[in-house]
């Protein structure tokens, strides 16, 4: 047995996996910034096991495109809930963009999990709701700084 | 036209006990004074000029719920409170004291502590901070909840002189702020940035002291200047003295740069002038990407750094001329106080640890010194050579006229 725990670790070094973001130790992977605010990041995982991390949903929309990668090199791509800081499946998140909201990088987008806890949200800060195709297509025509 | 103003005075004995009753009665341009005494405030707002003057440290208090003071006028000035103990919260920003729409607003001399955000200014122009402490007090939470000491947002043409910031995310935080000053503040041990840039052109900071924080931080900002500044102490794998991402047509001189693990950050930066700085001691002075054009360094000390210069790869414009380096090994048989040989600027094993990063073990091993004889002798490795055609043989800035030494 203990001839093959090598074996054993390099598949597990390989399988992907979301990684939890470490606040104030990691560093977004698009503007360099440290990542500090729990509300607005996001984390692209490759099915080598390769972890991107972002302090704004449109630092990993744009890393995405700009890079090399397709979506077949991608295992998944998560973005942090607005309401509980957890990461989230990013393609079936809701989103919003809001003069109301203070992001990082400016591109101010938040994702939420929940419809219901979106529509809350549009309720007392306004923006309109996104899909995941949406949000992306939003990103690409905006230039960081969009004010 | 007469103006009349008066003054309303509140403490414990007085007439106005409660500040808040007192902010009612005032008329435009009347002064309010404040001897001692706590009080409880809750988004209270000032919406006419007035004067806050605070005697014997009266103190403003959150109770770690709410948002204390918001300014929606012009011309106020707030002088000698304490403001502590604000509101905390992971959705909503809680600030002290938040400034809206004014101009001409001053706040000085004030003490702000265990606060979410200090301050937060919005749309607001010619305003002055000035002598304030400010203690976020949570540097061991990381700051990841904590705001901004003093945060601007949409502002132009600001004066933050002689504050002391610290235990905050950023010290100050610039965004879409044009054409204001930052001078003589000290900003240390914040979580993230001692002074962060975003989106914000012709601005200028200098003698400042930056240390202990995470880094410096301008990003995708214009004609910044940055002189007389003194960035130590920025360790980790994020610890930068500047960290310069997407800026254009800056100068940075005159600074100090001293145990930093990289002293200066380029990535896609252009058209910067750096010189008399002195880079002493730090991991890397300079690292350089190669999507940074048209940058110009010279006459800089590099004293005592590991490396002064590494590089994944350079673009052909990136100019070094007459910087001091004290690994120079050349000589100067002219005399013209240039070394007669060039100084070969990107040494060897930082171009291996740039691709292989655990390389860094072998750090002033002797396979190190083997690597660096063999590449000087059959110059293989080194991908671009840039070099200083003209190195100086003596220092340049770092001790002269008693320069520098003293922020050590």
């Amino acid at each position: 047995m203990r001839k093959f725990l090598p074996l054993t670790l390099i598949l597990f070094a390989c399988s992907p996996k979301p990684e939890p973001i470490n606040y104030g130790k990691d560093a977004c992977d698009y503007c360099r910034m440290s990542i500090v605010d729990k509300k607005f990041g996001g984390e692209i995982v490759l099915k080598t096991g390769k972890v991107y991390k972002f302090d704004d949903i449109g630092c990993m929309i744009n890393f995405f495109w700009e890079s090399d990668l397709s979506e077949k090199d991608v295992y998944m791509f998560l973005v942090v809930d607005y309401y509980t800081g957890k990461l989230i499946d990013a393609t079936k998140a809701f989103y919003i963009q809001s003069d109301n909201i203070h992001s990082p990088m400016a591109y101010d987008i938040v994702a939420f999990e929940k419809p219901e806890n979106a529509e809350r949200f549009i309720k007392k800060n306004g923006g309109g709701l996104m899909n995941w195709a949406q949000v992306n297509d939003l990103v690409r025509k905006q230039s960081p700084g969009r004010r | 036209m007469i103006l009349i103003v008066s003054m309303i005075k509140v403490c414990d004995d007085c007439k106005f006990k409660d500040l808040k009753e007192a902010l009612k009665l005032t008329n435009r341009g009347d002064t309010v004074l404040v001897v001692g005494g706590k009080y409880v405030l809750n988004e209270v707002i000032i919406d006419k000029p007035l004067v806050l003057l605070g005697k014997d440290d009266p103190v403003i208090d959150g109770n770690g719920k709410y948002e204390m003071l918001i300014v929606k006028s012009d011309s106020v000035i707030i002088r000698g409170f304490i403001f502590k103990n604000s509101g905390f919260g992971f959705v909503k920003d809680y600030s002290a004291l938040r400034i809206k729409n004014c101009t001409g607003c001053i706040i000085e001399g004030n003490r702000f502590v265990n606060n979410m955000w200090a301050m937060y200014w919005e749309n607001s122009e010619r305003g002055i901070i000035r002598n304030n402490y400010i203690d976020g007090g949570r540097i061991k939470g990381a700051g990841t909840y904590s705001g901004n000491g003093i945060h601007l947002w949409h502002c132009k043409r600001m004066l933050i002189e002689n504050n002391e910031i610290t235990g905050h995310r950023d010290g100050i935080y610039f965004e879409f702020v044009d054409s204001s000053i930052i001078r003589n503040n000290r900003s240390y041990k914040n979580a993230r940035y001692g002074l962060h840039f975003m989106y914000s052109n012709d601005d200028v900071y200098y003698d400042n002291v930056f240390s202990g924080n995470g880094a410096v931080a301008v990003m995708y900002s214009k004609r910044i200047l940055m002189f007389r500044n003194t960035f130590k102490g920025h360790w980790g794998g994020t610890g930068y003295g500047i960290l310069l991402k997407d800026v254009y047509n800056g100068e940075i001189k005159d600074n100090l740069f001293y145990k930093n693990t990289i002293g200066l950050l380029f990535d896609n930066s252009h058209n910067l002038k750096v010189h008399n700085n002195v880079f002493l001691e730090n991991g890397i002075a300079i690292k350089l990407w190669a999507s940074s054009t048209k940058n110009k360094f010279y006459e800089n000390d590099f004293i005592g750094n590991t490396f002064d210069i590494t590089t994944n790869n350079v673009s052909p414009d990136v100019v070094f001329v007459e910087n001091y380096y004290d690994t120079y090994e050349g000589y100067d048989i002219d005399g013209d106080g240039f070394g007669d040989v060039p100084h070969r600027l990107v040494r060897v094993f930082s171009v291996l640890t740039d691709m292989v990063p655990t390389l860094y073990l072998f750090l002033k091993s002797p396979l190190q010194d083997l690597l660096e004889t063999l590449e000087k002798a059959f110059p293989t490795i080194i991908p671009s050579l840039i070099e200083d055609k003209r190195p100086r043989m003596e220092i340049i800035n770092y001790g002269k006229n008693g320069k520098f030494k003293q922020e050590i």
